[in-house]
């Protein structure tokens, strides 16, 4: 299937949830639901047109699962780990180990010349 | 610069130490108002307003640190929950919380949970409304509401408890009023100026309070206990009126749970010096405000007063409309 | 009236005004190219200053950090394609692609040039255009606001380039975003979760940061890493050689740019007098004009200048009429105002409609320090170029930690709560994946912005009308809007169809 088509399916998905779980959950009453209802079916109907429109050229979506696990996720990981550590061990010290780490990070992964 | 790196490391593990504890006179060390809102509101500038003479008087810096968000309640409940030490309180303290923790999580809080020092100001509500309109007081506006039903809208300066008030009056006697809420007294005011709303309830200390000041607004109604300042002869719907309800705001300071009491009282001296402050009482008094120092006891009473109001005014309009 | 300038001029003229002033127009510019710390956040760091210092030093220094902030935002944008400010995203648009080219030094001086200009133009507009124009705000009421904002979200969300299905789903993303909070009329939570810090609902801040400067940070980590891997050399920013032409910016280009500037000017200042809309809307919505009435809009999102500069501009001119409801009735338009409000407050002066005759020197002082901060800003940033070429050539795994953190720092300093640097980090992910799917993240962002307001002005108007969605048709600017808004839509309808939108 083409991008499109999955980015429309995602969304549609997500619509559906909306639609059936989230708002009745989040929210009390017609009025207070009406926006988020308006902006769901706005999201709806695009997503519903690239789900089964003929799709208008091929772009590659530019995402590679690999590249992504090996140097994304570490990132965030150790951003959270950042976080994690100014809510535990105070600013300076989580500062000064996230800088630190972080470099070694992206310098570990610099190819040997 | 590994090297480099390590050994800043190093270094900062080292500054992580802790500070031996003394016991001597409070204050040692520069105290924190933890401001419960954002900065640039009526309670973030009355606390700045006392920040300088509170300086003088703790004879340590007053640090001010905004904790805004959340209407109010994550700032203050920061207070409640750090150490009693006396070097973290909160201003202008659960006064303004009492609402949000109302209307956002059906919950009242427990006056017993915290160490109150004492108020500062009681801020009130007050009904404005042009003086180009057929109506110049509080019985005119609701007769021309009794003729002109569903026509007459209401703004309110982001005080749901406030419009709350006026509702159940509303429901009480039989008017039909469109109630309109502003996310702040600057854009209900801005409104009220332009003519696009009939009457607007807002703080004491806003734009539009000032402008009644000097004529330009009329006030109609005072919906909370205290007088208007310079504004004399303003009927006030609970004292007067006999209405069963009122909103009035209380800015104070609070300390977590446990503070002994010698810091406590501490602060409760620093604060009625402040106030005393001939400065502090001027420039409060040209903003608009009633600086006055409120006893803990009566602060309390205040507190629990305002609690059960609130508490019994969304009942009432519960059952009103059904 | 000549004696109150004289009196104005008296009150200028101490080392003081100036010091401040210079001081804040750096200090803002450092916040603002610094991707995570924004102006806003200057502003309040330097709170206990802006208090201790009296109402003309005071507020000087306030206003430097707007405008050096304002034009500071556009340095990383430019360099790195990683706004310093949400307001320079829409400069990362052209900025980035010149600067790839080896144009840098011309991207960043005409960044500077339409900055100060449109930041000049737009605080004579303050100063002589006060008084009518607070009278027109004013019969701006929930009708023609939300007609107005209508009209912008319509027009944002079509212009947003890529496929218009794209588009739509970028506006409404931030229409459901902007949902999230209290219910604007019953006060009741929407959408918290349970979290009590989204009451006031999403952290603009957080939000920003998290989807600008995080989210790009993520993505660049990702391709230099790919692109390290694979020995590829990435197509990197070549710092512009001194003195060529594609370091300067020619007086042809100057002029060439001009009526952008004069464009976004406008839009700038008309979002500015109405308060609440901000800067990034202004700059969205000068860009996008300044698109349709350029000769050559296939330019724009590849390296126009133009480009650079109407969104610079449409963001400048933002903050001088900005005060324009505070001086003359005493209502803050934004966080600079509410906190110059407060300023004066604290030494007893009392804002309000009879300020300006009551208070007139004062208010002349005020002016006059604005106009010379322009200067500042002008010379200030001048230097600032300069120095920034060396910004360059800071190696990237510095630049992809060095950032995170400041993107840390000024999540959390709003509000001092660990809340909105979690927040942060979500919306980095969300802008992560979002670029992905080549969902538009201005367009989302400004959505959000416009989207808020607009639910809560329609409710408002409905709440005054009883009801009666009549009301928007009777009220004539808000009728005009409306006719407006309904005319773009079939135009758009009639040019491109349903289909895909063509690609210039």
């Amino acid at each position: 299937m083409n991008n499109d088509r999955w980015i429309g399916l995602g969304f549609l998905i997500l619509c559906a949830l909306m639609w059936i779980v989230i708002i009745p959950g989040q929210t009390e009453g017609a009025d207070e639901a009406f926006v988020p209802r308006l902006a769901v079916i706005g999201l709806a109907v695009p997503s519903l047109i690239m789900l089964v429109r003929r799709p208008p050229s091929v772009t590659p979506l530019n995402f590679d699962p690999g590249t992504f696990v090996r140097s994304t996720l570490p990132v965030l990981g150790l951003f959270i780990a950042y976080i994690v550590g100014v809510s535990f061990v105070g600013f300076y010290v989580s500062t000064a180990c996230f800088l630190v780490l972080s470099l070694l990070l992206f310098g570990e992964r610099r190819a040997k010349h | 610069m590994n090297k480099l790196l390590s050994s800043l490391l190093v270094g900062t593990l080292l500054l992580f130490g802790t500070a031996p504890d003394a016991q001597a006179a409070f204050p040692e060390k520069p105290v924190t108002i933890v401001v419960s809102f954002a900065p640039g509101g009526t309670g973030d500038l009355t606390v700045r307003m006392l920040a300088n003479p509170l300086e003088k008087i703790l004879g340590q810096p007053v640090v001010i640190v905004n904790k805004g968000g959340g209407a109010g309640m994550p700032g203050f409940e920061y207070v409640l929950k750090s150490k009693p030490d006396g070097y973290t309180i909160s201003a202008p303290g659960v006064g303004a919380c009492i609402s949000s923790a109302m209307f956002l999580r059906n919950k009242t809080y427990n006056f017993d949970d915290m160490t109150l020092v004492g108020g500062y100001i009681l801020l009130d509500r007050i009904l404005l409304a042009r003086p180009d309109k057929p109506y110049k007081t509080w019985q005119e506006f609701i007769d021309y509401v009794k003729a002109h039903p569903g026509k007459v809208s209401v703004g309110s300066g982001a005080s749901q408890e406030a419009t709350e008030v006026l509702r159940s009056f509303a429901l009480k006697n039989g008017l039909d009023i469109n109630f309109v809420m502003y996310k702040s007294g600057g854009e209900a005011s801005a409104d009220l100026i332009g003519g696009h709303i009939d009457a607007c309830e807002l703080g004491v200390g806003t734009a539009a309070y000032q402008a009644a000041r000097k004529g330009e607004l009329n006030v109609l109604l005072n919906l909370g206990l205290s007088d208007v300042p310079d504004i004399p002869n303003v009927p006030k719907l609970h004292t007067d009126l006999g209405h069963p309800f009122y909103a009035s705001l209380s800015y104070g300071f609070v300390l977590p749970k446990g503070t002994p009491e010698d810091i406590r009282a501490t602060w409760e001296n620093a604060l009625k010096q402040a106030l005393a402050d001939p400065q502090i009482q001027q420039n409060m008094l040209k903003a608009g405000l009633t600086p006055k120092f409120i006893s803990p006891a009566e602060y309390r009473s205040m507190l629990d007063e305002a609690t059960q109001n609130l508490v019994k005014l969304v009942e009432y309009i519960k059952t009103a409309k059904k | 009236m000549f004696d109150q300038l004289m009196e104005a001029l008296n009150m200028v003229l101490q080392w003081q005004n100036f010091f401040w002033a210079l001081f804040g127009v750096t200090f803002g510019i450092i916040m603002g190219a610094i991707p995570g710390l924004s102006d806003n956040m200057a502003i309040v760091l330097l709170l206990p200053f802006t208090y201790y210092l009296g109402p003309i030093p005071g507020i000087a220094m306030l206003m430097g950090l707007s405008k050096g902030a304002n034009f500071g935002g556009s340095i990383p944008a430019i360099l790195f394609n990683i706004p310093g400010t949400p307001q320079a995203m829409i400069t990362t648009f052209d900025g980035y692609p010149l600067a790839k080219s080896g144009k840098s030094g011309k991207a960043l001086k005409t960044a500077l040039f339409a900055s100060v200009t449109a930041d000049t133009a737009s605080d004579l507009v303050l100063i002589f255009l006060a008084a009518p124009v607070a009278s027109v705000a004013l019969r701006i009421g929930p009708p023609e606001y939300s007609m107005i904002l209508l009209f912008s979200l319509v027009i944002i969300s079509l212009a947003a380039s890529g496929s218009p299905c794209r588009g739509l789903i970028a506006t409404c993303l931030g229409l459901l975003l902007s949902t999230v909070g209290c219910d604007p009329e019953m006060g009741t939570p929407r959408f918290n979760f349970g979290f009590i810090e989204l009451a006031e609902g999403i952290g603009i801040m957080p939000m920003a940061i998290g989807l600008l400067a995080f989210s790009e940070v993520l993505l660049q980590a990702e391709s230099w890493y790919r692109d390290r891997r694979s020995g590829k050399k990435l197509e990197e920013v070549r710092l512009s050689t001194r003195g060529t032409d594609a370091d300067r910016l020619t007086p042809a280009e100057m002029k060439q740019c001009l009526p952008t500037i004069a464009r976004s000017t406008l839009i700038g200042s008309f979002v500015g007098i109405v308060p609440g809309i901000g800067t990034t809307v202004g700059a969205y919505l000068s860009y996008i004009w300044s698109k349709k009435k350029s000769k050559h809009p296939e330019m724009f999102g590849k390296g126009a200048l133009e480009g650079i500069a109407a969104s610079e501009a449409g963001n400048n001119a933002v903050n001088g009429p900005n005060l324009v409801p505070l001086v003359t009735l005493g209502i803050p338009g934004n966080l600079a105002a509410a906190l110059i409000l407060g300023g004066f407050m604290i030494k007893g002066l009392i804002p309000g409609p009879q300020f300006m005759e009551s208070n007139a020197p004062l208010l002349y002082a005020l002016f006059i320090v604005l106009l010379i901060s322009n200067l500042y800003t002008f010379v200030v940033g001048g230097a600032f170029i300069r120095c920034a070429r060396k910004l360059v050539s800071i190696p990237k795994p510095v630049l992809f930690s060095v950032v995170p953190m400041f993107c840390l720092i000024g999540s959390y300093v709003n509000n001092s709560s660990l809340f909105d640097i979690w927040l942060m980090l979500v919306f980095g992910v969300l802008g992560y994946a979002l670029t992905k799917l080549r969902i538009s993240l201005p367009t989302m962002i400004v959505a959000f912005f416009l989207g808020s307001l607009l639910e809560h002005k329609m409710r408002q108007s409905l709440l005054i009308s009883r009801g009666d969605w009549t009301v928007f048709l009777d009220r004539h600017i808000a009728c005009a809007f409306l006719l407006l808004t309904v005319a773009i839509i079939l135009l758009y309808i009639v040019r491109h169809g349903f289909g895909q939108k063509k690609q210039a």
